[in-house]
C-alpha cells in the first residue's frame, strides 16, 4: 500500500525543492545534483511507475529514457517558440512530472478499488 | 559479492598515483598500475563464474556489470579532472550558444548540423541553466560513465526480449562493453540517441512481439508462387523458428502497452530532433522487424520515416540545402565512404600503429565471433531474426553516405548489440550447452583478452584526448577575450576549442593544408604565418599552439616530427609575433599590430 506512494512523494518533493531553489536563485551545491536527478530521473519516473513493470532495471531505464525525451521535447518547444527562460523550462517540466504523478495515482486508485471490491465480494 | 567489494577497493588504490605525464603513444594502458588489472580482471572473472554457475539473483549480475562499467569508464573523469576529447568541447560550445542566445542559427558558418538537430543541446542547455551553473562541463566530464550505464539498462531490455537463457544475456552484455571501443559514448547527441535507439528496439521486442503467424500468401492462389514453394517454405520456417518469445517477459495490459507506445513516440521525436544518423539505423531495424513479422507495430517504420522526413524538410532545410550536393555524390561510393576516416598506418607513430591495428583486429574478431555464434545457434535450431535485424540495418547505410568519414565506426557501433549476443552464443548457444567448467574458463580468458584489446583501442589515443588544466585555461582565455570575427590559426583541432563564444571565430588548421603549403610553412614559419595573419577582413587574428596539438601532429604524422614545436619556437624568436598568453602547455600569438589584453604568464 505505502509502496505505491513512494515515487509520487519523491518526485513531488524533488520538484518542489528544485522550484524553490531556482526561484530563490540558490547557489547551494545541492542545486546541481538535484537538477540532474529531477531532469534525468524524476520527470519520467511517475509515468514509468504507472506502467507497473516489475523488472527494476527495465523500469529505471524506461524512466530515464522518458525523462531525457521529455527534457528534449520541452526544451525544443521553448527554444523554437522564442521564449527561452529557465523558469519556463522548469515550470513546464514540473507540470509534466505532476501529470505523471496524477496518472500513477489514478492507476493506484483503480487497483486499490479493484482489490477492495474483490475482497468485499 | 565479497570479491566484488575487495576488487573495488583494489581499484580505488590502483588509481591513487597515476602519472599522466608519463603516458606514451599507446595511451592510458602505459600508465595504469598492475593493481588496476588485478581489479578489472578480478571483477570480470567473478562475473564469468556467476554467469556460468547461473544460480545468483539478478542483482548480483547487475552490480558486477555496473562495477565493470565504472572501473572501465570512470578513469578519465577521476584521473584527468578535465573533459577529454576535443569534439566534446565543441558540443559544450553549442550548449553555450543556446544559453547565451536562447535560440539556434541553422545557417551559421560553423557546426551548422548541430543547429539543425539541436535536441541534445537544448536539453543540456536547460539542465545547465536550471542547475544555475555557467557551463555543462561537470555533467559532460561524467557523461561517458552515465551513457554506458544507460546503454547497459537498454541493452538488458533488448537481450531479455531475445532469450530466457541468463547466461547468454549476461555474457552478451559483458562482451558488448568489452568490444565497444568506438568511443561514441562521450558527451554527444550520438550517445543519447543510441541509448534511446536501444530502448525503442527493446520495447518493440519486449512488449510488441507478435505471436501470430505471418500471413504469407497462399501458394495455391498463384501458380508462380507454387513453383517457389520450397523457398517460401524455407522462409516461413525461418520466421517460425525465430518467433521463440522468452517466457520471462512480463505480461502487459492495454494501459501498459499504450504507455510504452507513447514512450516510443516521444523517444523517436527525441532521436529525430537530435541526430542525423540514428533515425536511419532505426528505420532499418524496425522495418526489418516489422517485415519479418517479429513485431506487431507494422506502421512504426512509416512513423519513423515520416518524422525523419518532416524534420529534414521543414526544420533542417538549411542544412539540407547546403549539403545536398555532398550527400548525392557520396551515394553508392561504398569503398570511399567506408575508408574515408581510417588513418594511414604509414604516417603514424609506432604506438599509434599498434593501437590502430588492435582496434581493427578487435572489430574484425568480434564480427567473426558473431558469425561463429550465429552458425552455432542455427545448428542447434535457433534463428535469431531480431538479432539479424539489428545487425543488418546499419550494414546498408554506407551505400548512402560517409557521414563525415565516420560511417564505418557507426556501423560497428549499431551492429554491436547483435555481434555481442551472437558472440556469447559461441559459449552458450542453448540453455543446455556449455555446462562443463571448461566453457566458463574459456569465456573468462576470452573476456580478459578482449578487455586488454579494448584498452588499446578505446584509450589508445589518450595522449591526445587528455587535456591538462593549462590547456583548458589557454582555451578559456582565447575564447573569452577575442572579439567577434576573429581569425584563429591552429596546428590542428586537438585542444579545448570552440566551447565559448564559438561563433566569433573562423578557425584555420595548418594540418589541413596540402603538403605544398605545409612545406612552405615549415621552411619559413614566421614569414608564411604572418602573411596568413595579416588579414584585414578579420577584426583580430590569433595563433594558438598547445601540447595536445603537438602530440596529435607528431603521432598522426600531420607535420614532420617536432613540426609544431619548431613553428612555436620560430614564432617566439620572430619580432613579427608577440606572445599574449603562455603557460607550460599553451602559447597564443598575435601579429604585432593586434591589440589584446596581455594575460598572466605561467600557471593558471
Amino acid at each position: 500500500m505505502i509502496k505505491r506512494f513512494i515515487w509520487p512523494v519523491i518526485v513531488a518533493t524533488s520538484s518542489l525543492l528544485l522550484f524553490v531553489m531556482v526561484q530563490s536563485g540558490s547557489t547551494s551545491p545541492l542545486r546541481y545534483p538535484l537538477t540532474v536527478w529531477f531532469l534525468l530521473v524524476c520527470s519520467g519516473m511517475p509515468f514509468a511507475q504507472s506502467l507497473r513493470i516489475k523488472h527494476l532495471v527495465t523500469r529505471w531505464t524506461l524512466a530515464i529514457a522518458l525523462s531525457v525525451s521529455i527534457g528534449v521535447v520541452v526544451s525544443l518547444g521553448v527554444l523554437y517558440s522564442g521564449a527561452w527562460s529557465t523558469q519556463l523550462l522548469l515550470n513546464i517540466t514540473i507540470a509534466v512530472a505532476w501529470a505523471g504523478i496524477a496518472a500513477d495515482l489514478m492507476r493506484s486508485w483503480q487497483e486499490l478499488r479493484h482489490e477492495y471490491l474483490g475482497e468485499a465480494r | 559479492m565479497a570479491i566484488l567489494v575487495v576488487m573495488m577497493v583494489v581499484f580505488a588504490i590502483s588509481i591513487q598515483h597515476v602519472d599522466l605525464n608519463a603516458m606514451s603513444d599507446v595511451g592510458l594502458i602505459s600508465v595504469l598500475s598492475p593493481l588496476y588489472w588485478v581489479a578489472l580482471f578480478g571483477i570480470i572473472a567473478s562475473l564469468c563464474v556467476v554467469i556460468h554457475i547461473d544460480e545468483a539473483p539478478e542483482y548480483v549480475y547487475v552490480l558486477h556489470m555496473l562495477a565493470i562499467i565504472f572501473v572501465m569508464h570512470s578513469l578519465p573523469p577521476i584521473l584527468y579532472g578535465t573533459l577529454r576529447y576535443s569534439w566534446a568541447w565543441k558540443h559544450i560550445g553549442i550548449v553555450d550558444y543556446i544559453m547565451r542566445t536562447g535560440t539556434v542559427n541553422p545557417s551559421i558558418h560553423l557546426l551548422d548540423a548541430y543547429h539543425n538537430w539541436p535536441g541534445f543541446f537544448s536539453f543540456n542547455a536547460m539542465i545547465t541553466q536550471i542547475a544555475g551553473v555557467a557551463s555543462p562541463l561537470t555533467i559532460a566530464i561524467w557523461a561517458e560513465l552515465g551513457n554506458n550505464v544507460f546503454a547497459f539498462g537498454a541493452l538488458l531490455i533488448v537481450y531479455r526480449a531475445l532469450t530466457d537463457d541468463r547466461r547468454l544475456i549476461w555474457l552478451g552484455i559483458l562482451i558488448f562493453f568489452l568490444t565497444n571501443w568506438i568511443g561514441q559514448d562521450y558527451y554527444s547527441p550520438q550517445a543519447m540517441a543510441y541509448f534511446l535507439y536501444l530502448a525503442i528496439v527493446g520495447i518493440c521486442l519486449g512488449w510488441f512481439r507478435t505471436s501470430l503467424m505471418t500471413n504469407l500468401p497462399d501458394p495455391s492462389r498463384w501458380r508462380w508462387l507454387a513453383r517457389l514453394r520450397p523457398a517460401r517454405n524455407f522462409v516461413q520456417s525461418l520466421i517460425d523458428r525465430s518467433r521463440v518469445v522468452p517466457k520471462t517477459l512480463e505480461p502487459s495490459d492495454a494501459y501498459t502497452r499504450a504507455g510504452l507506445f507513447a514512450i516510443i513516440i516521444v523517444a523517436l521525436f527525441t532521436i529525430v530532433s537530435s541526430h542525423q544518423l540514428t533515425p536511419i539505423m532505426l528505420i532499418g531495424a524496425i522495418a526489418f522487424l516489422a517485415i519479418t513479422g517479429q513485431i506487431s507495430l507494422r506502421g512504426l517504420p512509416i512513423i519513423v520515416i515520416l518524422l525523419t522526413l518532416t524534420w529534414i524538410l521543414f526544420v533542417a532545410d538549411h542544412f539540407l540545402g547546403g549539403n545536398i550536393k555532398d550527400m548525392v555524390t557520396s551515394v553508392g561510393q561504398v569503398s570511399g565512404n567506408v575508408g574515408s576516416n581510417l588513418i594511414n598506418l604509414q604516417n603514424v607513430s609506432a604506438g599509434q600503429r599498434i593501437v590502430a591495428i588492435i582496434g581493427r583486429g578487435l572489430t574484425i574478431s568480434s564480427f567473426l565471433m558473431g558469425i561463429v555464434g550465429a552458425i552455432r545457434r542455427i545448428r542447434v535450431g535457433y534463428v535469431d531474426l531480431p538479432v539479424l535485424a539489428i545487425l543488418l540495418a546499419p550494414v546498408l547505410v554506407p551505400l548512402g553516405n560517409n557521414y563525415g568519414g565516420e560511417i564505418l565506426f557507426r556501423v560497428v557501433l549499431f551492429s554491436l548489440p547483435s555481434i555481442a549476443f551472437l558472440g556469447a552464443a559461441i559459449i552458450y548457444p542453448t540453455p543446455e550447452h556449455g555446462r562443463p567448467r571448461l566453457w566458463g574458463a574459456l569465456a573468462a580468458i576470452a573476456n580478459m583478452l578482449l578487455v586488454i584489446a579494448f584498452f588499446f583501442a578505446a584509450y589508445g589515443k589518450e595522449q591526445q584526448y587528455w587535456f591538462t588544466q593549462y590547456e583548458v585555461e589557454g582555451g578559456r582565455y582565447l575564447y573569452t577575450f577575442a572579439p567577434p570575427n576573429t581569425l584563429l590559426i591552429v596546428g590542428n583541432g586537438n585542444f579545448p576549442s570552440q566551447f565559448l563564444n564559438y561563433e566569433n571565430f573562423t578557425p584555420v588548421f595548418i594540418a589541413n593544408e596540402d603538403k605544398e603549403s605545409r612545406d612552405r610553412i615549415m621552411s619559413d614559419p614566421a614569414g608564411r604565418l604572418s602573411l596568413w595573419m595579416d588579414n584585414s577582413a578579420y577584426a583580430a587574428t590569433y595563433l594558438i599552439i598547445t601540447r595536445g596539438q603537438k602530440i596529435e601532429s607528431d603521432t598522426l604524422g600531420e607535420l614532420p616530427p617536432g613540426g609544431l614545436a619548431y613553428i612555436e619556437q620560430s614564432l617566439k624568436a620572430s619580432p613579427r609575433f608577440t606572445v599574449i598568453f603562455q603557460n607550460p602547455d599553451v602559447t597564443v600569438f598575435v601579429l604585432n599590430r593586434n591589440a589584446m589584453p596581455v594575460h598572466s604568464v605561467g600557471a593558471p
